[in-house]
Parts: C-alpha cells; sequence; structure tokens
C-alpha cells in the first residue's frame, strides 16, 4: 500500500514503529484493527465493528 | 494543567459540539479507534509489498501492480468494549483549540473535501471506510442514531485545522449518524503512516456517541501518558473530549 506514489514517508515511519509499542494503541489493538480489502487501483474499504 | 482548563471551555456538550444532532443528546462518547493503525500495517505487512512497488501511481492503468488485492482481515470480537484512546492533538472538537464540530457542513460522509470557506481535495488512494457501532450493553446489537465523528491525517501525515499549510483547511473530518443497521461509511483516502514519538500510524480515529436512553460511559482522556481508561460513567452530558471520570 505504501509503496504507492505519494506514500513514500510512510513507508519510512512504517518501519519505525510497531503496534506492539506505540504508546496508544499497544493496550488492546486487536479490536481496533479494521478489516481491509481492496486494491490500490480501484480502492480499499476498511472496516470495523465498534462496540461501546 | 492548561490542557485541562481548556477543556473545561470548551465543556458545553454535544449539543453546543454537534448542532444537527442535538435533539439527541448523546451521552457518551468514545475515542480513537486505531484503524489507520491496523491499514498501514495491513499494506505494509501483507505480501503484497512487492507486487505494490510494481505499481507506484495510485491510478496506475493496469499491469501486475493492480492484481494483487490487498487483503487482510481481522475479526474483532463483538462483545467486548473497544478500548478507548487519547483523541490526539489534532481532534479539531473543540477541545485543542480549534472546533469544526460546529461548522454547518461537518455532517458528511464524503470526507476528502473542504468545506465551508475551505476548498482544499484531499488526494490519494480512494478508501471507504465503514463502522459499525454495537451496543456492549444490550448483546452487542447494531447502535442507532449514534454520532460517529472520524478524521484522520493526509497522504503527508498531516492534519487539516492544524498542520502547516493546511490549517484553513478542513478536509478529512466528518461526522454521520448511524443507521438501524448502527453502521456509517465514509469515503475517504488511505492515510499517512506518520511517526511521531513512538506511534505508529495513528492516523485515523473515531468517535461515537452514544444516545440516550443509553447509559452514559465513557470518554476521550486527553492525556498521553493514559491512552486507556476504563469507561466510566458520567454525571452530566460530556463535551467531546472531556475527562468526565478517573
Amino acid at each position: 500500500m505504501y509503496a504507492t506514489a505519494g506514500y513514500e514517508q510512510s513507508v519510512r515511519n512504517m518501519t519505525q514503529t510497531s503496534l506492539d509499542t506505540d504508546n496508544v494503541f499497544s493496550d488492546g489493538y486487536s479490536l481496533q484493527l479494521a478489516a481491509i480489502t481492496g486494491v490500490v487501483d480501484t480502492g480499499m474499504a476498511a472496516t470495523l465493528n465498534v462496540p461501546v | 494543567m492548561t490542557h485541562d482548563d481548556e477543556l473545561h471551555d470548551h465543556d458545553r456538550g454535544l449539543s453546543h459540539d454537534l448542532p444537527m444532532l442535538s435533539r439527541r443528546r448523546t451521552l457518551t462518547l468514545f475515542g480513537g479507534a486505531g484503524l489507520a493503525a491496523a491499514l498501514a500495517s495491513c499494506g505494509i505487512g501483507s505480501t503484497d509489498q512487492s507486487e505494490a512497488a510494481d505499481s507506484p501511481s495510485p491510478s496506475g492503468t493496469s499491469g501486475a501492480g493492480s492484481t494483487g488485492a490487498e487483503s487482510e482481515t481481522v475479526t474483532s470480537s463483538t462483545g467486548t468494549e473497544i478500548p478507548e484512546e487519547t483523541a490526539g492533538p489534532y481532534p479539531g472538537d473543540g477541545s485543542n483549540e480549534v472546533n469544526v464540530l460546529t461548522e454547518t457542513g461537518i455532517v458528511r460522509s464524503d470526507i476528502t473535501t473542504s468545506f465551508g470557506s475551505a476548498s482544499a481535495i484531499a488526494v490519494g488512494v480512494p478508501l471507504t471506510i465503514t463502522l459499525t457501532v454495537l451496543d456492549v450493553s444490550s448483546g452487542s446489537g447494531p447502535l442507532a442514531g449514534a454520532a460517529v465523528y472520524l478524521w484522520h491525517c493526509d497522504i503527508n501525515g498531516k492534519y487539516s485545522l492544524y498542520s502547516d499549510g493546511i490549517t484553513q483547511e478542513n478536509y478529512l473530518r466528518g461526522v454521520q449518524e448511524t443507521g438501524s443497521d448502527g453502521s456509517v461509511r465514509f469515503t475517504s483516502i488511505f492515510p499517512a503512516a506518520y511517526s511521531d514519538a513512538g506511534r505508529t500510524s495513528t492516523s485515523r480515529y473515531t468517535r461515537a456517541w452514544r444516545p440516550p436512553p443509553q447509559p452514559a460511559a465513557g470518554f476521550a482522556p486527553h492525556s498521553w501518558r493514559s491512552p486507556r481508561m476504563a469507561a466510566r460513567s458520567c454525571t452530566r452530558p460530556p463535551a467531546t473530549s472531556r475527562v468526565c471520570a478517573t
């Protein structure tokens, strides 16, 4: 995804952090990950349940 | 803290922040789903990375790059409340300077444009975002009539209203009310991953307000050191980002 033109800086940033060490989302990201489908050419879709 | 003082200044409730939804006098909010962290993780971590490199244009015509589906599925439990997180430094909800929630036009599904006197458009790989709000207190069924505010950074990792060059723009922010199926769908672009003091690509946050007569629970703590706080009852309608209990 981030190899797409325009997202170059994201590649570097992604290599520097992880969800396990992220100081916000490391506490339970399994419930916060959206399901991703699609292709970069035609568009992506993200879906997530938000139980509150 | 100065920041707390600022929050109090904006503690005027959802009816103030969301005039179009004011009649619902919604009581709660949930802050900060790391959707983008997930999105980014999926994109980079997937086996599609090499193929994506072969197709460097977001509007590429065809070729090998277009055949590789970016597909990743993470199943969320529907019986557990989603963890609350800090709303981050760019909420745009009045808790940190600017408040876009009072602007006419914020209730919308396509958040790629700026509205009002702003005109910039957010470019990037098209992305639709569907969020389904579930009510844990009633068997995790769909929660209709909840207000969801979603915002995230642009292709450069910048946030409208705050980042240099786009402080006058308000793209990639929008509010919708969940339908009978509990869902809202936003049309957007894939956000960047940004790096900021140990953060992953926290490009997206959402907040959902639960309509009455649901009990109040939840808030978006504004403390980087306390990113997660358990839901607690609020005795009065919280503003969009006030810490109502500790």
